[in-house]
């Protein structure tokens, strides 16, 4: 006997054992001999009555071998299995000739526990007889010495077989209303206990759909291309197969074709064996009606299909030693009402219970929209870049177009300019007849075509260099840049373009400061086709809102490891708040776009983007007054030597 | 000794003035309109190239739209140049409305890879620049004939 065993009765009656006790008492509390309660499932006595003095000294004495014990134990097993079977009370003779009760605590028929009592003799003779010589047989069985045990038996009281049976019935009686209670405990510690599963089980699926959550955040990351989307995928996949506890995973891409054909391909698959090729595309008019190909597909064979619903027994031909598949759980990827793909988890039989459609509904829900959702993104974000692109390729196809004809334009006034200068300077009676102001309107109407042209090239480039900088820039290289030797001619040779605009604002001039931009000399290092633009743009920028009759002025300097190039005017104010707005594209002042209506308001932004590029800072100052009008100046600093890219 | 000058533009009214200012000069200019007719052309010698990126692929191409002219022909066109024909001797100038850096930098390539250094003028330029060019690579016409 194992004290330290709890039986089925302690633990059903818990905290109501000592008001058991209590009961018991009172049943007995008219009975003079012992009485116990046996717990048959652990073999042990509630009460202990045998080490109490109420005991008989017939069965102590009985019961001081081992072998006693045993008997004792013996018989009294049998007789609560007697009362278990008649699911009453009995009355029976014990292995010692004595007559015992014992009484059935039943819980939903089956014996939980027998009261004990009797250690009687019978009344009647005949059977008192009976009972004396099993006395005496145990006497001899247990060696005890002669006579010892009936000199005790001889003290036992008799009782009549009817008041046995009315102290059988009142026991009987309350052992009933245990029952009762018992009956109700177990029903309430089922309840408990189905409760604490359910709460446990709820526990453990909201710990792993936060799992499950957890994982498919992998899928936010916006997936810039498409295998991007299906490494990404696999990886989630392959996380959620390890907390659902699947064997593996696989996501289908459904796809109509241009010929009304119904494709599936696996596009992501984890945990599949390597000979499931991941290209393996099928065609099909509904997915789920193809069951010879999607068997091909997976390399497995179902057994039984069960038409209309999501779970299949099937076998996979795999080893003899592993573990048949048992379902497969389908969840459909929907975008906008249209079945987009399919993700297929596979359960081992071990964990086939792991997942229940019906609860984890919400959780697949969650893992089919996130999927959902990042192939949306992924095909608006494709989308937007071939669209970018091809806005970018006809920008760039647009501009060539138009700048080769402006290269014819600059080519016939070129030589004309040219022709008719060197006409004025070795034939200069070919022009003797003609008066000074035609000759100046001649030249002048040259220079114009010229400049014009020029110009006009000039925004086309901006408009292509916005379509292209980004995608530009990231090639340009270290030996891409050019240590300018004499930094006055490379300017002067740019301001030269916008000196006919110059002229046509009523402008003096554009005045570049030899002395100044000298000290930049082998120290500005530049892309110069980039740089040329920025300049121009400048310098396009400052004549535009020039006063007439003031002059643009360009000015350098070598300062604290920096290049400084200044761009100064004298024309429209520019106020402290809009110095830095006017390096947005499209912004202009109100002042600019009275003077100039029809400008874009690209040509400084873009200035500023190329002047970053070469790792400087392109500035504006808020204008200040002076004798010759509002003077602003704008302010390029680069850094000295070598530069990194921008 | 008269130097020739192989001019491969498909769009001629555009450069008429620049062909001119050359022949002016003294230049034996021969005008070509797509990569089919420069490689015909290039049986004879030159002693520089004038090289437009943005050709058709033939004369047909041009005549009957076939196909867009791009600047992929004349890349491919350059680099037959110099690694088919073997001609590394010859200059070439690129004038040309291309101005993307992943351009230049694949002429570069082919250039250094012959120890040349690459000549690009982006249009639209003027005539007198382009001969400034011309005459650097190959000299005048006075220059040549002094040799």
């Amino acid at each position: 006997m194992d004290r330290n065993k709890t039986s089925r009765f302690e633990r059903l009656i818990g905290d109501n054992l000592g008001a058991f006790r209590v009961m018991l008492e009172g049943a007995f509390k008219d009975w003079t001999g012992a009485y116990d309660v046996l717990m048959p499932d652990t073999k042990q006595y509630l009460i202990g009555a045998a080490e109490s003095k109420k005991f008989s000294p017939f069965c102590a004495r009985l019961r001081e071998a081992p072998k006693g014990r045993e008997l004792c134990l013996e018989c009294n097993l049998r007789a609560a299995k007697e009362a278990e079977r008649y699911q009453q009370p009995i009355i029976h003779h014990c292995h010692a000739g004595l007559r015992d009760i014992a009484v059935p605590i039943l819980v939903k028929d089956e014996l939980i526990a027998a009261i004990l009592c009797g250690q009687v003799r019978p009344e009647s003779s005949d059977w008192d007889v009976e009972s004396l010589k099993e006395a005496q047989r145990l006497e001899q069985e247990l060696r005890i010495p002669g006579g010892e045990l009936v000199k005790l038996r001889d003290k036992l009281p008799q009782m009549s077989y009817e008041q046995l049976e009315e102290t059988a019935q009142r026991i009987f009686t309350m052992a009933r209303f245990v029952s009762q209670m018992l009956e109700t405990n177990l029903e309430l510690q089922k309840a408990n206990q189905q409760l604490r599963q359910a709460q446990a089980e709820q526990v453990r699926r909201r710990k792993r759909s936060e799992q499950i959550e957890k994982a498919v955040t992998g899928l936010f990351t916006l997936s810039e291309t498409w295998e991007d989307l299906w490494q990404n995928l696999q990886q989630v996949l392959k996380q959620i197969n390890d907390i659902l506890v699947a064997s593996h995973a696989v996501f289908l891409l459904h796809e109509l074709l241009e010929d009304g054909t119904r494709t599936s391909t696996i596009q992501a698959a984890a945990d599949m064996p390597a000979s499931v090729g991941k290209e393996r595309t099928f065609e099909h008019d509904n997915l789920f009606d193809n069951w010879e190909e999607l068997q091909d597909v997976y390399q497995v064979r179902f057994k039984d299909p069960i038409p209309g619903t999501l779970c299949w027994e099937l076998q996979r031909a795999r080893p003899a030693t592993a573990a048949p598949l048992h379902s497969m759980v389908n969840v459909r990827v929907r975008l906008k009402s249209t079945i987009k793909g399919l993700i297929v988890f596979f359960f081992e039989e071990s964990a086939a219970t792991e997942f229940n459609i019906e609860e984890d509904r919400a959780t697949l829900h969650l893992i089919a929209s996130r999927v959902a959702r990042a192939y949306n993104n992924t095909s608006v974000y494709l989308a937007q870049v071939i669209e970018e692109e091809q806005r970018r390729e006809w920008i760039r196809r647009v501009s060539h177009q138009i700048i080769a004809p402006l290269n014819g334009l600059v080519g016939y006034a070129g030589s004309l300019l040219e022709r008719f200068e060197r006409w004025r300077q070795h034939s200069p009676n070919r022009f003797a007849s003609w008066p000074e102001e035609d000759l100046l309107r001649w030249d002048n109407a040259l220079d114009s075509i010229l400049w014009t042209a020029d110009w006009a090239a000039r925004l086309t480039r901006n408009l292509a260099w916005m379509a292209e900088l980004n995608e530009d820039r990231k090639k340009l290289k270290e030996t891409d840049f050019e240590v300018i030797r004499n930094v006055p001619n490379f300017i002067i040779e740019i301001a030269r373009f916008v000196q006919g605009l110059a002229r046509e604002q009523g402008l003096h001039m554009v005045h570049v400061e030899k002395d100044t931009l000298v000290s930049l000399n082998a120290r500005l290092q530049v892309y110069p086709d980039y740089f040329r633009q920025a300049l121009l743009n400048l310098l396009d920028n400052a004549v535009k809102y020039a006063d007439p009759g003031t002059n643009v002025i360009v000015k350098g300097t070598a300062t604290n490891g920096h290049c400084r190039i200044q761009v100064t005017n004298y024309g429209i104010r520019l106020r402290k708040e809009d110095c830095e707005r006017i390096f947005a594209y499209e912004f202009r002042t109100p002042e600019a776009r009275k003077r100039y209506p029809t400008g874009t308001g690209i040509g400084l932004p873009i200035a500023r983007e190329i002047v970053e590029l070469h790792g400087g800072t392109l500035t504006a100052e808020p204008s200040r007054w002076t004798s010759a009008g509002w003077e602003t100046t704008l302010t390029i600093l680069l850094p000295l030597a070598k530069r990194k890219l921008g | 000794m008269t130097v020739n000058i192989l001019f491969v533009d498909d769009e001629p009214e555009f450069v008429r003035a620049h062909i001119n200012a050359l022949e002016e000069s003294g230049y034996n200019v021969k005008h070509v309109r797509s990569y089919t007719e420069a490689l015909n052309a290039l049986q004879q010698t030159f002693h520089l190239i004038v090289l437009d990126l943005i050709l058709p692929p033939s004369d047909t191409d041009l005549q009957y739209g076939e196909s867009e002219p791009s600047a992929e022909v004349g890349l491919s066109l350059h680099r037959v140049i110099r690694e088919e024909l073997g001609l590394t001797q010859t200059p070439i100038i690129f004038f040309t409305v291309v101005n993307e850096i992943e351009t230049r930098h694949q002429i570069q390539k082919i250039e250094a890879k012959f120890g040349l250094s690459s000549s690009i003028l982006v249009k639209p330029m003027l005539p007198s620049k382009l001969l400034i060019k011309v005459r650097q690579l190959v000299g005048g016409r006075d220059e040549q004939e002094n040799q």
